[in-house]
């Protein structure tokens, strides 16, 4: 049986590649929620709307965030840059949300 | 990583996540796909009422009731028929009381078409499959929800990383190679996935977009001190007056209706409700049918109810609630004409039809390479896939002759309906287990399709609502029941008879045998 796509590179034996995809499923799973989120919330404070309308548009693009996110760590040359990118984005965002308030 | 590409790596992606949550992914496009016709299935599950487009005998009939039994209530509510529902309810709530909230409400009763409350079978009905689409069973509502939207979302990172595994997409969808074993299973999966593939992302996100502020809460926290400020922002309820203590009579509720109709344009309520009836601080509150518009979201008229004076008028009318009101609008597909909603029926069956291809695909991928060898992961998926596939729908089935056959004096009958339901299922899990996995196939499918044929021929012989009736009476809506059950039952028998018939490998199939070992080796 093959293992999933994102770990057939030569290089990783069979316990790095399982380590591999445990850490994007990390990533992707709570680490792009949170990253996610903290972009619902810049995008809450900051988009050119009533705080209603604007709650309401960054909810609605979240998910759309999210997904994004999710794939994008599948496809990345490695789990750490992957976890390096993500994070950076999230802690922007979170940054970013709080300056805006 | 960097020589296998980002399209490959999308393919083990999309293969994974869908095994993982494709079960509960099948019970949830199988729900939603037949959610479509919920009030159908809650007027056939209620052969004792009948449907009615004269609101306001009904109206009248449960204000007549509603006067008798609680002329001291702090607010009566009474929910009218949609277009392609029947009966009316009506309820109240004491003073001091809260409103109520979940299970079988005690002060509610039925309104027949005649104004008279009637004695309905306790069921369920449309609704039954409906709350299992979203809410799940057996385990609390929220958990529930969160792991619908948790496949949800996996089925959106599906559905991306689906379009770019296929790159060849649109030449897939002429692509269909039939009786050629995992060939044939992954063009019908490709076909079924592109055909519907707009509906799909569409149905997948707008999904999300239901349950939303449950899922990310954090956009509306990032603006309100609390969720519940959020709420009362994007869904502001008017406080009822206090009474006065004065009594005076109530404005006719066929006026009511009236100025409805005036206000939205021909419009109808689905929900009126009244606070301090029979009070001079009486107020009423008319609902807008969600048949009547695109925007999921309260349209509302406030009257004074004694004079009938409109007080206040609402409606979403934000962009931010105007998007979200449409995207659910579009999601339950309440506006629907009927033509709109044959094709958003087809295109669920699509959707259910893509996740089933998708599930036995990776069966029987993985059984070729197996040759015959055991392994536990094959075992546990390709029964599961028996269990589910074929043993839900019968599960579904099954409710339906609850909803039949079970005595009407049963206490808690509609959730004996369920049970039997989920007794059903768990029964076809288990016999999964325990048959040839080929066997196993032809007797679930069969089985299905034997118990929907039959439903309609139980109801001519055994009820006053059979399809011979129901086309005598001019009821489409059971008509289209009883035939709706006949066709799904001889599709499902069709697809038992091909899984039964032995059928020798095609000359094309034998030639292209080995190149498709090498393709997928």
């Amino acid at each position: 049986m093959k293992t999933a796509g994102v770990v057939q590179g030569k290089s990783r034996g069979k316990i790095g590649d399982g380590l591999d995809v445990a850490a994007r499923i990390v990533l992707a799973i709570p680490g792009a929620y949170c990253a996610a989120a903290a972009c619902a919330m810049l995008l809450a404070r900051t988009l050119p709307a009533a705080r209603l309308d604007a709650s309401l548009w960054a909810t609605i693009l979240s998910f759309a965030i999210y997904c994004a996110l999710v794939i994008w760590i599948f496809a990345a040359a490695s789990a750490l840059r992957a976890g390096a990118v993500v994070a950076a984005i999230g802690v922007i965002a979170w940054l970013g949300a709080g300056w805006a308030t | 990583m960097k020589k296998q590409g980002f399209r490959q790596s999308q393919a083990g992606l999309h293969t994974w996540t869908g095994l993982l949550v494709g079960w509960i992914l099948y019970l949830i496009f199988l729900n939603g796909t037949v959610s479509y016709w919920r009030e159908e299935i809650t007027r056939w599950s209620r052969p004792e009422i009948a449907a009615t487009k004269d609101l306001e005998t009904v109206a009248r009939g449960a204000i007549t009731h509603l006067t008798a039994t609680a002329p001291k209530a702090a607010s009566w509510t009474i929910t009218l028929p949609e277009e392609r529902a029947s009966g009316a309810v009506a309820t109240w709530k004491a003073k001091g009381k809260p409103a109520f909230r979940r299970g079988t409400d005690p002060n509610a009763v039925t309104i027949g078409p005649d104004g008279k409350p009637v004695t309905v079978r306790d069921t369920e009905g449309g609704n039954a499959f409906y709350r299992l689409h979203f809410d799940l069973r057996y385990i609390p509502v929220l958990w529930g929800r969160w792991v619908v939207g948790f496949c949800t979302m996996f089925m959106l990172v599906a559905i991306v990383s689906g379009v770019i595994t296929h790159k060849k997409i649109f030449a897939d969808f002429f692509t269909f190679r039939p009786g050629k074993g995992q060939r044939s299973w992954l063009d019908a999966h490709n076909a079924l996935a592109v055909l519907s593939l707009p509906f799909h992302a569409m149905i997948t996100y707008t999904g999300l977009i239901t349950l939303m502020v449950l899922y990310m809460p954090f956009a509306a926290t990032a603006n309100y001190p609390t969720l519940k400020a959020y709420y009362a922002d994007s869904a502001p309820a008017a406080k009822p007056p206090k009474p006065s203590g004065h009594a005076a009579p109530l404005v006719d509720i066929g006026q009511v209706l009236r100025i409805a109709e005036t206000t939205w344009d021909g419009g109808k309520p689905t929900v009126i409700r009244i606070d301090n009836p029979g009070d001079k601080a009486a107020l009423i509150t008319a609902y807008r049918r969600p048949s009547e518009t695109l925007v999921d979201g309260r349209h509302e008229i406030v009257l004074d109810g004694v004079t009938g004076a409109i007080r206040s008028t609402a409606e979403p009318s934000s962009s931010g609630m105007i998007a979200r009101g449409g995207m659910v609008g579009l999601h339950a597909a309440r506006f629907s004409p009927m033509t709109l909603r044959w094709f958003f029926f087809l295109s669920g069956v699509a959707g259910t039809a893509m996740v089933a291809t998708g599930l036995i695909m990776w069966t029987s991928k993985r059984r070729a390479k197996l040759e015959g060898r055991r392994h536990f992961g094959f075992w546990l998926v390709e029964r599961l896939n028996i269990g589910t596939v074929a043993g839900l729908p019968l599960a579904m089935t099954g409710f339906l002759w609850a909803n039949r056959l079970l005595p009407l004096n049963l206490a808690n009958r509609g959730d004996w309906e369920v049970h039997v339901m989920a007794l059903t299922w768990l029964a076809m899990l288990l016999y999964a287990f325990v048959r040839p996995p080929r066997r196993a196939w032809i007797e679930q499918l069969g089985l299905t399709g034997l118990a929907l044929v039959l439903l309609p021929v139980f109801d001519q012989t055994a009820t006053a609502r059979g399809l011979i009736d129901s086309l005598k009476a001019g009821d489409g809506a059971l008509v289209g029941m009883e035939l709706g059950l006949l066709g799904l039952g001889a599709a499902f028998l069709v697809m038992a008879w091909r899984v039964a018939k032995p059928r020798a490998p095609r000359k094309t199939e034998r030639a292209l045998a080995p190149k498709l070992a090498e393709a997928h080796g």
